[in-house]
């Protein structure tokens, strides 16, 4: 599902260049879940957004579903995004002023899917919402909301899921709920999962877990 | 995409900061629409009407008879032609009398347009019809009879409307229409006489423009040729100069509303960075983007244009209903142009004023969706002259006049920057309150905003300040004149008293215990030429500036008692040929002493060197002139003459004078200051309507920064509320925060309102000043009720949620 080779990513800041990420190589299977730990500033989340195209690496190459998207414009790298990917994010990133049903519709709607209703009752239904379709976030619970970053994450059924701290902002009884249903949901559809965390139990639940300090992985891939 | 932008636009349209944008495109389209249309419509009444409205195709107008030589070549040409003539004069019945503007018309009048005569009939001599209003004033009927003069017509009917009316506010007395030949005989027309002639041309293009090559050399200052569309003129000084307020009041309304629309769509553009961030990173296309921003700025635009289209009609009507009989009686319906301007204003302004906001979101990394605090690539500082540039172009749009919106723009920077140092200032002299009282807290809060606490009261202080004006300048119009008239002022000015009517009149006066009046020898002329340099004879013509209007002069040996020479000297016996002139039309044309002037006097050529500068009070309500003559030259002239006298109110006397000398002419100044106070209290009524409307701007301007603030400070909010505050004790800082905002706003606005009112005294002597208590304590308590009001809802709101979020927010 994903290759990463080489990976490296600097930044400037000011007249120093700082190393973010240096020879990261990475393989990702398809239906493999993976979390990658490490503590702040580690470059987690670069990593995360660089498998994601949010960002171009300084060198290297990343394949994402047999496609080098280092060479791919922004444009391409986003429809790229829109067939092959899925977000979760620590902070939901729920549109504020659509319901729960129109928040997961969403990247249907993007793609230009014909009737995504449909799909999006059914996934919201999955993760136990059938009855608050036409609520708004701001009616909604941190867990309840990131159920429904959930459906919508499920929702273009992509090969890939990018999770950024799913848990990072819930209590513990809520983050272990919305992990059960994450593996869950994963399990059922065949999603390869790459999830950035700080928390142990949450990383112990998937097949893999790889380790980074200072920008580079500690464990070498087995 | 076309559900999505669909409910974007439904869910986004009315929430937050675009419905402050929407209400204040709104707004801004509102104001400029109601002017443009109000503005249009007379202009279409003066230009449109064409013929109708020249009651033929071609009209000379003059202030004398025309040389017979002139009619012939148009008889020649085979031009048909009419004639009318307007003077006031007294109306009599039994015991009632009317001053009326008598229209005399000849044979052929009105080739073009409707005499609406009730019943329906043909001006013949002998007969006279009047409007409704002097039937009314004269307790007379129909078939009743009137004296005019030294006539005595029958009352054949009603006028209800002549074609070639224009509208004069000042016309002075309800209308009367009468056949041309009686007015010849009615012994009325003496020089020096106030007339109006106007003959009308009829016949082929070729013809008309033949007559007009050959009169046109001709003509004798002051002496016009009107084409159809040419009817500009005829619109009062005073309206056009009320045009000209009302267009700037529009443009300072157009621009707070562009300013609240620039905040708040720079307020929501930043919000919606995270969505952007979003879109795109769930594979959202460029095209797709942009169909979406786009989508949503032509909703704005299209909702807010048709908002302010309706509310710019409903505001038209209100001027029109407020401005009364200052406007014509019927208006024609508004051409496209003003729909056109108020539409391209929609669009313009919202694409103009959101262009970098937007810009700047459709910029926006997708990587903030992992962190946050990523701006996009594009610099802020540019914003600010991307949005000067587009308040500028739209000014200019609605102006057509870059010199006008660049000092429009920097007028208002400059009252904007020195009310903000007011508010600065009196931000630093309050009192520091009670400690821990909610006072103490909103002044310690207020003082630690500084600068922005001063950009935020400064902008409803302008509004206020407008405000304040237009009440300062509408006390000093309605109660100053009548305060310092010294209680023997003159009542009544009497004009057309012929030579030999003087000694009978003093007489007559004298029986009545009056003493005899100074008598003014009057004629009628125009300047024509300062030391030989012709001057204009009207606004708009090129070269050396003159008086563009008849002027009324007179003669004497003495210099009037309540004149003062300001420099040179009166004329002693034995010098002549000399004229003493008021010194501010002096001041204005550049005339000094020992000029030569040229005038044009009933038709004779006169010459005369300044001797002297002359200070003249406007306000004494004494006959006044710009220019008065050394007798000498005019000792064989025929003229008539003025006086002012005081008659006791409802005096018989009134009715005696002119029964003895029906010549006369009785202007009641009662009357007449009636009648320029009910004008002015209408055209201040507008114009209050107006800046009402500009005060709603800026409350709106307000509201956006109010709400953007309190955004700013609700981690604060949270983290005090957290720390042990109560909601009352947040609350009632808070609302002490907003009433001192507005009171110190008020407070800047009366200063500048003050300081304003005094410069234009001091400078141009325009009002008498007077200190406005009034402004000093209403202003304050006005800033501080509407920012209360309007934004006591928002604040209960965002206080809410952010006691409800707590430390989550963190």
């Amino acid at each position: 599902m994903i290759e990463v080779r080489d990976l490296t990513h600097r930044l400037q800041w000011g007249t120093q260049t700082l190393t973010i990420l240096e020879g990261i190589q990475l393989d990702v299977k398809a239906g493999e879940s993976l979390a990658l730990l490490g503590a702040s500033g580690s470059g987690k989340s670069t990593l995360l957004g660089l498998l994601a195209g949010l960002d171009l690496p300084s060198s290297g190459s990343i394949r994402l579903a047999g496609q080098e998207i280092t060479q791919l414009d922004e444009e391409a790298r986003a429809a790229l995004r829109a067939r092959q990917l899925g977000f979760i994010f620590q902070s939901f990133l729920l549109l504020p002023s659509f319901t729960a049903l129109e928040n997961v519709m969403l990247p249907a709607e993007l793609a230009g899917l014909a009737d995504p209703e449909g799909a999006a009752r059914a996934l919201l239904a999955e993760v136990g919402l059938a009855q608050r379709l036409d609520h708004l976030p701001s009616q909604l619970s941190g867990g309840e909301q990131q159920r429904v970053a959930i459906a919508r994450a499920f929702m273009g059924q992509p090969a890939l899921l990018l999770a950024d701290e799913p848990t990072g902002n819930l209590d513990s009884q809520t983050g272990q709920h919305i992990t059960d249903l994450l593996f869950e949901l994963n399990r059922r559809h065949g999603t390869s999962l790459v999830i950035v965390t700080h928390d142990e139990a949450l990383a112990a639940r998937c097949g893999r877990q790889l380790r980074l300090s200072a920008g580079r992985l500690l464990e070498p891939q087995a | 995409m076309s559900r999505l932008l669909l409910r974007l636009v439904g869910r986004e349209l009315w929430r937050g900061e675009l419905r402050a944008v929407v209400l204040a495109l709104a707004l801004s389209v509102a104001c400029v629409l109601s002017v443009a249309l109000v503005a249009d419509r007379l202009q279409q009444t003066l230009t449109q009407g064409g013929r109708e409205f020249l009651a033929g195709d071609l009209q000379l107008r003059s202030a004398e008879t025309v040389p017979d030589t002139w009619l012939a070549a148009a008889r020649q040409q085979g031009l048909a032609w009419s004639q009318t003539l307007v003077f006031n004069s007294m109306l009599f019945h039994e015991d009632a009398l009317q001053l009326a503007s008598i229209k005399a018309v000849g044979p052929g009048y009105p080739f073009y347009g409707q005499l609406q005569l009730e019943p329906p009939a043909t001006v013949a001599a002998g007969r006279i019809w009047l409007s409704p209003e002097l039937m009314q004033r004269l307790q007379v009927a129909v078939g009743q009879t009137v004296e005019l003069g030294e006539l005595e017509l029958q009352v054949a009917g009603r006028v209800l409307q002549t074609p070639d009316e224009g509208f004069s506010p000042v016309l002075l007395a309800p209308r009367a229409l009468i056949d041309l030949a009686d007015a010849e005989r009615s012994g009325l027309l003496l020089p020096g006489s106030r007339l109006s002639y106007r003959y009308q041309f009829q016949g082929p293009a070729a013809a008309l423009a033949a007559w007009q090559a050959e009169v046109k050399p001709q003509l004798k200052p002051g002496q016009q040729l009107v084409g159809p569309g040419q009817g500009e003129g005829m619109m009062s000084q005073s309206l056009a100069r009320s045009e000209r307020f009302f267009r700037l009041a529009a443009l300072i309304g157009l621009l707070l509303g562009c300013m609240a629309i620039s905040l708040a769509m720079g307020r929501f553009a930043q919000r919606q960075q995270d969505m952007m961030a979003l879109l795109k990173v769930l594979g959202a296309r460029r095209r797709t983007l942009w169909g979406l921003m786009s989508g949503l700025l032509l909703a704005v635009a299209l909702v807010g244009g048709l908002l302010g289209g309706v509310a710019g009609m409903l505001l038209q009507q209100g001027f029109i209903l407020l401005l009364g009989d200052l406007l014509p009686k019927t208006l024609p319906s508004p051409g496209p142009w003003p729909f056109v301007l108020g539409g391209l204003l929609a669009v313009l302004a919202t694409v103009l004023l959101s262009l970098w906001p937007f810009l700047q979101l459709l910029k926006v990394p997708p990587l903030r969706v992992l962190r946050q605090g990523l701006k996009p690539g594009l610099p802020d500082w540019l914003g600010l002259p991307v949005l000067l540039l587009g308040a500028l172009l739209l000014c200019w749009l609605v102006t057509g006049d870059g010199p006008l919106t660049l000092a429009l723009l920097a007028g208002l920077l400059l009252v904007g920057l020195v009310l903000t140092l007011l508010v600065r200032l009196l931000l630093w002299l309050l009192p520091r309150g009670r400690p821990g009282s909610g006072l103490a807290l909103a002044v310690r809060q207020l003082r630690r905003q500084g600068w922005r606490s001063a950009l935020q009261a400064q902008v409803l202080a302008l509004p206020l300040m407008l405000l304040g004006l237009l009440l300062g300048v509408r006390q000093a119009l309605l109660s100053d004149l009548w305060t310092q008239l010294p209680a023997d002022a003159p009542n009544r000015f009497v004009l057309n008293i012929a030579p030999q009517d003087k000694a009978p009149l003093d007489r007559l006066l004298a029986a009545h215990g009056i003493a005899a009046p100074t008598y003014y020898p009057v004629l009628r002329g125009r300047l024509t030429a300062i030391n030989d340099e012709p001057v204009t004879q009207q606004e708009g013509e090129l070269g050396r500036e003159g008086i563009h209007r008849e002027l009324t002069v007179t003669w004497l040996a003495q210099l009037p008692a309540h004149n003062r020479l300001l420099a040179g000297a009166w004329w002693q016996a034995g010098q002549g040929q000399q004229v003493s002139v008021e010194s501010d039309v002096a001041t204005r044309l550049g005339i000094g002493l020992g000029d030569w002037l040229s005038f044009d006097l009933a038709g004779q050529a006169v010459r005369a060197r300044v001797s002297s500068l002359r200070q003249v009070n406007w306000q004494d309500l004494q006959p006044n002139f710009f220019m008065i003559f050394s007798p000498d030259l005019f000792a064989e002239q025929p003229s008539s003459a003025m006086a002012s006298l005081r008659l006791s109110p409802d005096s018989a006397l009134e009715r005696e004078l002119v029964r003895q000398f029906p010549a006369l002419t009785l202007i009641n100044v009662d009357e007449l200051m009636a009648k320029l106070q009910a004008m002015s209290e209408r055209i201040g009524k507008a114009l209050g309507l107006m800046a009402a409307l500009i005060t709603l701007a800026g409350l709106l301007v307000l509201l956006v920064q109010v709400q953007a603030e309190l955004a700013r400070r609700r981690p604060s909010l949270v983290l005090m509320r957290t720390l042990g505050a109560s909601a009352g004790q947040l609350k009632g800082a808070l609302r002490w925060e907003l009433l001192t905002l507005g009171a110190l706003a008020g407070l800047a606005a009366a200063l500048g309102a003050e300081v304003a009112l005094r410069l234009s005294h001091q400078l141009w002597s325009l009002l008498p000043w007077r200190s406005l208590p009034a402004l000093w304590l209403g202003l304050p308590v006005m800033g501080a009720l509407l920012v209360w009001l309007t934004t006591s809802l928002m604040v209960a709101q965002q206080l809410r949620q952010a006691l409800g979020a707590r430390l989550r927010a963190f």
